[in-house]
């Protein structure tokens, strides 16, 4: 990876994020490591229940208000541990240097404020403007996103808005304190494909203007493809594949990853079936010993049930947690 | 001979809106004026953005809704006004798998329960023998198991509530199965399973599915036939390798477009549309998509296209291919 010069904005190391509910630990993001180089943007791919959504959430911290804590690791971002900052610290990170968009449009604004209020709050928190000067921004902010008679629509409220001008305003919010960090939780899995594909195109633009990091979490493989430098691919609470998107899509390494790039249906590609992969993913309560993804494997041998994998690295950086990636190179196992 | 199963002729459903106590009313209308033939067997996709009417049709279809106008034959007959009770004979032949798997099975039922109902109030299976013997051969079929029977949904996961749901749905020995987005709640692991099932069954019981999704995808895999829906009525329709091949409509060429491809180096041209889809409550003059297409014209504006065949499979609705 020393090749690469891009700074790191963003270092993960070793996070575990458990929840502790009345039935006991559930450890819903179990050892991760990720790395945000800057400029880049970092596809996160996991099915439901895959920690990749606790991930985003520990990193904002927006966890205090569940039973979720994260127990182990850091979290480096500015050369600093954010896990152990105080909460002060904390706050005047949030909104200003790491900035989030959810995934419902509809639900994360506030229906009963005007979009201009919801705009102009995080600058007004964060920076030493005037009302006016929020007011300006907040319009300049809305012409860059591509939104018609910005200077009315600030005077609306978001029920008077189609869902995707509502993600674009939530992008609007995040971005106009110009944060090192994005953090884009399934933007568009709610919208449909046009719109999808015109906020995958606004967030492209965006991120060169104004030099934005972004991670991006998703489901839809072909929206990573589209979108992401690099990918990370979590399964269990864990990340089981990462590397460049190139790689990850050409030189797939990990079982499952192959499972999920060979069970989705392509245009244009004509198959009688589908591949899939059998069974379900565990219960987070009665984890199998071993590879999480073990039971599910089609090519797991006998010390994939028994010895959890390490990660082993490929010299273009390209990482994987299985057995048979060591054996393929001849390591011990 | 192909025989149509399904017959629907300026078939509209509207939703009627009052504006105040004494306002006019006025009418969204949610499928308007469509006209399509089912072939026996065949799985015709239903592809559209939200709004579109796709699932409205497929509701108004299997009557769940009540048809505002137009016929319906279904197998003969014209159904499009059947009483409850007229259509409750029909529902053994057209059955409905939904969406969301988690809000489509009664909570404080057990599967058995779930399952042995429709056996139940068709008489089909009468004696409690007959019962266990016609669920658990259903649930085998749905690559379940026999033990399951006695469970409650809260113990299964997605993709195994939607098996539940097919069993269901298959318990009556249908013709016709309506698929509401049956996969649009699943991951893709579980996604593709339950595809190659739905697949094995229609190939095994002969069935014909009517498939609403709005995953371009998904709809390709499965189908033998796609139409596309805009704001209540079919712009285009043909068979899966024409239309995915050669889309004629501005709508469909754009709708292609914007599916992201799983291969980090195919940078697709993009016909990005402008706006998102207008109100159902007040659809535009003449072609409903002239606000949104890149290749609008004057007449446009003012005149509703006509059924533009273009081959024996494939037929637009678009003045671009009118005869000069």
């Amino acid at each position: 990876m020393s090749e690469n010069k891009a700074k790191n904005v963003l270092e993960i190391k070793n996070m575990h994020t458990y929840f502790f509910t009345d039935n006991g630990i559930v450890k819903s993001v179990d050892g991760v490591d990720i790395t945000l180089k800057e400029g880049s943007t970092l596809g996160i791919v996991g099915e439901s229940g895959s920690g990749k959504s606790v991930t985003a959430l520990s990193i904002m911290n927006l966890l205090m208000d569940t039973k979720g804590k994260v127990v182990q690791g850091e979290i480096i971002f500015d050369g600093k541990d954010i896990v152990k900052i105080n909460n002060e610290e904390k706050r005047k990170l949030r909104g200003s240097q790491i900035a989030m968009i959810f995934q419902e449009p509809m639900t994360s604004l506030n229906p009963v404020l005007k979009i201009g209020d919801q705009i102009t709050e995080s600058i007004l928190l964060h920076t030493k403007a005037s009302k006016a000067e929020a007011k300006a921004k907040a319009i300049d902010m809305l012409n860059k996103i591509g939104i018609p008679r910005a200077e009315r629509i600030i005077n609306e409220y978001p029920f008077q808005l189609s869902g995707g001008m509502r993600q674009r305003i939530m992008i609007a919010m995040a971005l106009v304190c110009n944060p090192k960090i994005l953090i884009a939780d399934e933007p568009t899995t709610a919208l449909d494909v046009t719109i999808q594909a015109q906020i995958l195109e606004l967030m492209k633009e965006l991120k060169d203007m104004i030099g934005t990091s972004i991670i991006f979490i998703t489901h839809d493989l072909g929206v990573v493809a589209e979108i992401c430098d690099e990918v990370v691919v979590m399964y269990c609470g864990r990340v089981v594949e990462s590397g460049d998107v190139y790689s990850i899509f050409e030189n797939t390494k990990h079982p499952y990853t192959k499972g999920l790039l060979a069970s989705i249906p392509k245009l244009g590609e004509h198959i009688e079936r589908l591949e899939s992969i059998p069974g379900n993913v565990p219960n987070p309560k009665h984890m199998p010993i071993g590879c999480k993804f073990a039971p599910r494997c089609k090519e797991a041998i006998s010390i994939c049930t028994e010895k959890e994998p390490d990660f082993f690295e490929y010299p273009d950086g390209h990482r994987s947690r299985c057995w048979l990636c060591k054996k393929e190179y001849g390591g011990e196992l | 001979m192909k025989k149509t199963i399904l017959e629907l002729k300026g078939l509209k459903v509207y939703y009627p809106v009052q504006k105040g106590i004494l306002g006019k009313k006025e009418y969204v209308k949610a499928v308007d004026n469509v006209e399509l033939d089912i072939i026996e067997g065949e799985v015709f996709g239903i592809v559209g953005e939200s709004g579109c009417g796709k699932s409205t049709l497929g509701k108004a279809i299997s009557k769940l809704i009540n048809v505002t106008d137009g016929k319906m034959i279904f197998d003969g007959n014209d159904i499009s006004h059947y009483t409850r009770y007229q259509m409750r004979e029909i529902r053994k032949s057209m059955q409905m798998i939904f969406q969301d798997p988690y809000a489509s099975l009664n909570p404080r039922m057990s599967i058995r329960e779930i399952i042995a109902e429709p056996l139940r109030v068709h008489g089909i299976a009468k004696t409690k023998e007959d019962i266990d013997k016609k669920v658990i051969s259903l649930l085998q079929k749905v690559g379940l198991d026999a033990y399951h029977a006695a469970r409650y949904p809260h113990e299964f996961s997605g993709g195994q509530r939607q098996r539940i749901g097919i069993a269901r749905a298959l318990a009556v020995n249908p013709k016709l199965i309506i698929a509401d987005e049956p996969v649009s709640a699943l991951d893709v692991s579980i996604q593709s399973q339950v595809l190659n099932l739905m697949n094995d069954l229609k190939k095994e019981l002969n069935l014909t599915y009517i498939f609403v999704a709005h995953d371009l995808s998904v709809v390709e895999h499965i189908s033998d036939r796609v139409g596309v829906m805009y704001l209540g009525n079919f712009v285009e329709v043909a068979d899966k390798n024409s239309l995915y091949e050669n889309p004629l409509h501005p709508y469909t060429k754009a709708l292609l477009s914007a599916v992201p491809i799983p291969n980090p180096r195919v940078k697709k041209e993009r016909i990005i549309l402008e706006g998102s889809i207008p109100s159902a409550l007040n659809p535009p003059t003449g072609c409903k998509f002239h606000t949104r297409c890149p290749k609008c014209m004057e007449i446009c504006k003012n005149v509703a296209p006509e059924k533009k065949v273009i081959s024996e499979s494939h037929y637009v609705y678009c003045h671009l291919y009118d005869e000069k």
